[in-house]
């Protein structure tokens, strides 16, 4: 098998087509779900302490080989004015641990203390994971009242809402006290990045399965359970992250363009691999008709999708039989809109498990690539020369390219972006700025310096964006190849991204700042953890 | 900076009549590494600086009095430091910690034989410093102090060890950060609640 090149970063780390990312088989919530069939995980429920009008808590043990852990989930009568999404909220439906182990009352009577209050308790590093969970209000009453008369929910309603719950936080890796992600690093299927927070999502959403259940006293239709995922309302605090984590951005890129590339070699298909394709395509077309959105613009999007995904499944069978045939559907999609690039990337990688498994594996990183301070500053140039060469055409003379600005609001200590010339606050700017940061270290990088270090020492201000050069020449799909103080720069962008990779669907924007999706839709139950693994771009089956 | 170095010498005297009995919480490493990475910037340190002092949590969380030497340095003054490099010695005289710790590093992994970091306070801060740069690194360092200098070499053998694991954290530890972190808070205005994420959210749904 030839091999095909990578895409090149210059392409893929565009913001505009990272904000057309779909989820795909190498996404966390997938691998985790697949990972947990083939550990033969066993989830149980020890406690349900949940009254008849649906408060209390309970706990959710899964024995994953010889390791448990457990989610403990808190429910309060919530008024409905306190009801929102917004991180400056201070109370929710239903608050999460994922607790290290199997707690005791000692424990519970603990976790019930300091989880429903979130941000403002304080936890230790027996609890791994902290979330909280708001209902959906029409959903998740016309559910219980249906399952009260003993009839089953309107499937509409399901189709369009699609969760009982949206969480409106998953807090990991070391956050108001809880574990250190370092504790995970041994932890066998849960090392890998944001598994443990996949785990919890992915246990909510069968504890609030139980929960109309237990409220409703009868049984929801397994397929409409199946649909059932759970929502999430993600804002701009997570936007930053792919700007500081670049090796980690890097590993997620790079492990999925190998993938690309690995399936784009294919020779030719089986009959049987493109049958599956086929039936991929049929799903794709069911999908994108559920898919709707009430920002007139992202719905534009979606409606050219939608005809593009025609033009595309009209050519399947006479590309397929080509020589090559993924890198030639790959190929001929290059015309159509980024949306439908990319949603044939994820397409063309979900039936070949075998060649793209595997590389989950490589998505994680510390993120601690130290300094090299003995680079030749000569070194250095030709990286910048060759590697950066995108952040030149930026003027930051130029108000339209230095419009924004990203900083922490001291209100609720939330990430926001701001306008330069506008608002107030700029001097205190989060330093995202990093195509502005290069071409200041450009000006000052003269042959008057032998190596890194004897730089630094004139010029510290730089230390940070020198790093990110000597980062990228060994990670190259660390930068967002675009200026992130831009009067174009949508942050939404960003959040598909990363949500993609966690494995959300049908990103519903409510502003170009957040979003809202669903995730774990179409996954296996707790009690299907038996190697099923075709649920990408789920439909709903009535 | 006047009023720095007498908030800075008033808590660092509290703080050291009072070792042992500080209230003391449990911190995550990333928490306390979140921490200092604001308060460096708050502080007005580059960046990178704070990225520096910032890989230094898990170390400095390892004993309580220097994370308040830490404290101390953080605070003192950031004067420009006058660096010479002399036949493989590099000398910075009135070194600063949160400063001259990185350069040092830099400067030893580059080639330097021995770097001298002359009239630095909280000198004691070079241990932890070392110790996370042969982590890192994966190379051996040894230090002298001499009167109110440091002198660092590189060394053939590992001398410095590890110091275990994370403590529970002082209270005025975190309090002192805080004050320097806050410094990175931009105060709400009407337009920034306006366009906060979520703003205008009504759940309906």
């Amino acid at each position: 098998m030839s091999g095909i090149p990578l895409r090149e970063p210059k392409t893929v780390m565009k913001l505009n087509r990272l904000g057309a990312m779909f989820p795909t088989r190498m996404s966390f919530m997938r691998t985790l779900l697949r990972n947990l069939s083939q550990k033969q995980a066993i989830i149980s429920r020890p406690v349900w302490e949940i009254d008849d009008t649906g408060f209390g808590h309970a706990v959710y043990t899964i024995k994953i080989g010889d390791q448990e852990y457990s989610l403990v989930a808190f429910t309060n009568d919530l008024d409905p004015s306190d009801r929102t999404d917004r991180v400056i909220a201070t109370a929710w439906d239903s608050s999460y641990v994922l607790y290290d182990g199997v707690p005791d009352i000692t424990e519970i009577n603990r976790l019930q203390k300091s989880v429903p209050r979130q941000e403002v308790g304080r936890f230790s590093a027996k609890e791994l994971v902290l979330s909280r969970a708001n209902k959906s209000l029409r959903l998740f009453a016309h559910v219980v009242e249906a399952l009260k008369n003993g009839k089953q929910p309107d499937t509409k309603m399901i189709k369009d809402i699609g969760y009982l719950m949206r969480t409106t936080a998953v807090y990991g890796n070391g956050k108001f006290g809880i574990a250190d992600r370092k504790i995970l690093m041994n932890r066998d299927i849960l090392s890998g990045p944001f598994m443990a927070e996949m785990l919890t999502v992915w246990m909510i959403r069968g504890f609030t399965h139980d929960l109309v259940e237990h409220l409703g006293g009868s049984k929801l239709d397994k397929n409409i359970k199946t649909y059932l995922g759970v929502g999430n309302a993600t804002g701009l605090g997570m936007a930053p992250f792919l700007v500081t984590h670049p090796e980690l951005l890097s590993n997620w890129m790079m492990a999925r363009e190998t993938g690309l590339a690995r399936v784009r070699a294919i020779p030719s298909l089986s009959q049987r691999q493109q049958n599956q394709l086929l039936e991929l395509a049929d799903r794709v077309v069911n999908h994108l008709n559920d898919w709707e959105v009430s920002d007139q613009e992202y719905q534009l999007r979606i409606s050219l999708l939608r005809t593009e995904w025609v033009e595309i499944s009209k050519n399947l069978r006479s590309l397929m039989v080509k020589e090559k045939p993924i890198n030639t559907l790959v190929n001929f999609s290059k015309k159509f809109s980024l949306d439908c690039q990319e949603l044939v990337v994820a397409f063309v990688i979900e039936p070949f498990g075998d060649l793209v498994d595997g590389l989950t594996c490589c998505m994680d990183s510390d993120g601690s690539m130290p300094l090299n301070p003995i680079m030749d500053i000569s070194e250095l140039r030709e990286f910048i020369q060759k590697d950066w060469h995108w952040s030149l055409k930026f003027d930051f003379k130029s108000k339209k390219e230095t419009a924004q600005f990203w900083y922490v609001s001291e209100e609720k200590l939330e990430p926001r972006l701001g306008l330069r010339y506008e608002e107030p606050g700029s001097e205190l700017e989060n330093p995202l700025d990093i195509a502005r940061q290069i071409e200041k270290l450009r000006l000052d990088l003269t042959e008057d310096f032998t190596n890194v270090a004897e730089f630094l020492r004139h010029f510290p201000e730089h230390r940070s964006v020198l790093r990110r050069v000597q980062v990228m020449a060994s990670y190259p799909y660390s930068e967002i190849q675009d200026n992130m103080i831009s009067e174009s720069c949508r942050p939404i962008d960003m959040l598909r991204c990363k949500l993609s990779y966690f494995g959300a669907a049908k990103f519903d924007p409510k502003s170009d700042r957040w979003v809202r999706i669903t995730l774990a839709q179409g996954a296996p139950l707790f009690d299907e953890l038996d190697g099923r693994d075709d649920w990408w771009l789920p439909v709903f089956s009535s | 900076m006047k009023k720095n170095t007498k908030y800075i010498t008033n808590w660092m005297k509290t703080f050291l009549d009072q070792e042992g009995t500080w209230p003391v919480k449990s911190y995550s490493v990333n928490e306390v590494s979140t921490l200092i990475s604001k308060a460096c910037r708050g502080r007005g340190l580059p960046n990178g600086h704070a990225f520096e002092m910032a890989s230094l949590a898990s170390v400095l969380m390892s004993d309580q009095v220097w994370m308040g030497f830490f404290v101390g340095a953080l605070y003192d003054t950031l004067d420009e430091p006058v660096i010479s490099l002399d036949n493989k010695i590099l000398t910075i005289n009135r070194a600063k910690f949160i400063i001259s710790g990185p350069m040092a590093i830099d400067a030893l992994i580059s080639g330097v034989q021995t770097v001298v970091l002359r009239d630095m306070p909280w000198n004691r801060l070079v241990l932890p410093l070392l110790i996370n740069a042969q982590n890192k690194y994966k190379c051996f360092f040894s230090f002298k102090i001499i009167d109110s200098s440091v002198v660092i070499s590189h060394s053939n053998t590992k001398v410095l060890s590890n110091l275990g694991d994370p403590k529970l954290v002082p209270d005025p530890v975190i309090d002192a950060l805080d004050i320097l972190a806050k410094k990175t808070y931009v105060p709400s205005s009407e337009i920034s609640r306006r366009f906060g994420a979520g703003a205008g959210l009504i759940d309906t749904d």
